[in-house]
């Protein structure tokens, strides 16, 4: 029973790993840049989530669709404030590291001054609060109602890829930006656009955070960026379809530690990093590099 | 072939074109006039300024000097994205389609930009790529690669095409196919610039030729008459009979 309670709950649960990481993947698609302020965006999404509730009466299914625009305009700001200047640097890749650690430096002290140092929760009452009973085992609400709101939402997100012209514009800038500005795609409000939109998958993960984590709090960010990095490490970077896999995949593993070694699951995230670089660089959906 | 230049009208115009990385003048001083439907040859050896030619013109790479006039609209400096909607069009020497997407997507999103919509089943048709139309890009051969970037150029309705050493690596046979649609494109009214090494292509395709060499025009005209021309012979072959 316990096996099986693991691997449903694990699922359950690694929907909203896949929510958390697949902001990182969207980024990294964007600017070819990992973004180590990520974990400071789902922060600042639970704090939004969080005063949304108690100054405005919403609630956090509502604010997860709020957040949306909020951030798509915040992070297509931000690149288009950065892009130029790591396009000019001899190094960009180092330039954005040191860059977004700055910024989450930044955000995570902006967060303690505004929010204080105490983590802040939401109450358990403000989504449905009924247990999900499958094969006689009852599952968390936070985890069924998480699921089904984060399901959707990474289903608009695929449809919108796969299926509509700018999604179609991103995919070919993601391939290559160069191929695609001389194919009258404006690839840098392109890039702009879905970096916001990595920002706002990240905020959304941030509300549901609050509840997955038990609260939010200033310095929760870095934790939360390693876990994200470790799946779409895992499920090979850039590729989207490979990180909502890998991030359920994820959520079993972390599972399974959580009810059979809980005081080791923390280390889930690294041994994932660690396993994959050694196994199969180029993770789970990514294809194998030929070196010259 | 043979089109009498006086009765079409003038595309393209590169007026002065000077482009210089830290200091080093890569392109100086470069003019040259593309009529409708016209055919031109750009040659020269490596470095000598082909590929920072097309790559100014097209947007790449800002111009120290000079103008590019297209269809009588002045687009120095304009991005990219820009010039290939107003119909300035590119192939890569080393094709680099969108690997993610399918043949008739990488078609298709070229088009989304396009003044004037085209078919996208007409263009894979074009470019005898209709049969592979769902394909994976890895499916294709290095052949259906170069012709699947001649359909994204198409996709574009483009005004110019710079076809970029289309000809490498092909086999006599698809060369022929080749050469017949580069026709078939120019019949269309569209202007080529063809940047190429294998001159008996080139004797298949265009009408005259432009010679660089460090940066500078240093012959235009007819390829049999590069040929022949002593300035020409020295910078290919240092003095040797290039033909």
């Amino acid at each position: 029973m316990l096996f099986e309670y693991a691997i449903i709950g694990g699922i359950l649960l690694g929907i909203f790993y896949a929510l958390l990481a697949v902001g990182l993947n969207v980024v990294y698609g964007a600017q070819k840049i990992i973004n180590l302020a990520h974990g400071d965006i789902i922060m600042l999404g639970g704090y939004g989530a969080w005063e949304l509730y108690y100054t405005y009466h919403i609630s956090p299914i509502l604010s997860t669709i709020i957040v949306i625009p909020i951030t798509v305009v915040l992070g297509y700001g931000l690149n288009r404030l950065i892009a130029p200047r790591l396009l000019k640097s001899a190094d960009p890749e180092m330039l954005s590291l040191i860059l977004f650690f700055g910024l989450s430096e930044v955000i995570e002290a902006l967060a303690s001054l505004v929010f204080g140092n105490a983590a802040r929760a939401l109450p358990v009452n403000s989504i449905p609060t009924s247990r999900l009973v499958l094969f006689g085992q009852g599952y968390s609400a936070t985890w069924w109602v998480s699921a089904s709101v984060i399901l959707p939402l990474l289903g608009i997100f695929l449809v919108f890829l796969n299926r509509t012209s700018i999604g179609l514009q991103v995919r070919a800038v993601i391939s290559d930006a160069v191929e695609a500005a001389v194919a009258g795609i404006n690839a840098k409000r392109i890039s702009g656009i879905y970096f916001g939109i990595g920002f706002a998958l990240a905020a959304c993960a941030g509300v549901w955070g609050v509840f997955i984590y038990g609260g939010v709090s200033p310095t929760e960010g870095p934790a939360i960026t390693v876990t994200a990095f470790a799946i779409i490490v895992f499920g090979s970077l850039g590729n989207t379809v490979g990180t909502i896999v890998a991030g359920v995949i994820f959520g079993i593993f972390y599972q399974l530690a959580q009810v059979y070694i809980p005081s080791w699951s923390n280390l889930v995230p690294y041994v994932l990093v660690i396993a994959t670089m050694l196994v199969r660089p180029q993770g789970l959906f990514g294809r194998r590099q030929r070196i010259a | 072939m043979g089109r009498k230049m006086t009765e079409t009208k003038s595309l393209l115009k590169v007026e002065n074109l000077t482009t210089v990385f830290s200091g080093f003048k890569a392109l100086d001083d470069v003019s040259l006039e593309l009529f409708e439907g016209q055919a031109l040859g750009l040659v020269g050896p490596n470095g000598s300024g082909k590929t920072t030619l097309v790559n100014t013109v097209c947007g790449l790479y800002k111009p120290e000097n000079g103008r590019v006039i297209l269809d009588g609209i002045d687009v120095t400096g304009k991005q990219p994205h820009y010039l290939a909607r107003a119909g300035i069009n590119r192939t890569f020497q080393i094709p680099k389609p969108f690997k993610d997407l399918s043949v008739s997507e990488n078609v298709l999103v070229s088009s989304i930009h396009s003044k004037n919509k085209v078919s996208i089943t007409e263009v894979l048709e074009k470019v005898k790529l209709r049969d592979c139309a769902n394909y994976p890009i890895e499916k294709l051969t290095a052949a259906q690669q170069k012709r699947l970037d001649l359909a994204r150029a198409l996709a574009l309705d483009p005004k110019v095409i710079f076809v970029d050493e289309l000809a490498a690596g092909l086999t006599p046979t698809e060369l022929n196919e080749i050469a017949e649609m580069l026709a078939e494109f120019r019949r269309s009214g569209i202007a080529l610039i063809v940047v190429e090494h294998l001159l008996g292509f080139l004797e298949q395709v265009v009408e005259s030729v432009f010679v660089l060499s460090a940066g500078k025009k240093i012959f235009g005209g007819t390829l049999r008459d590069a040929l022949s021309d002593e300035e020409v012979k020295r910078v290919f072959l240092g003095g040797a009979d290039v033909a």
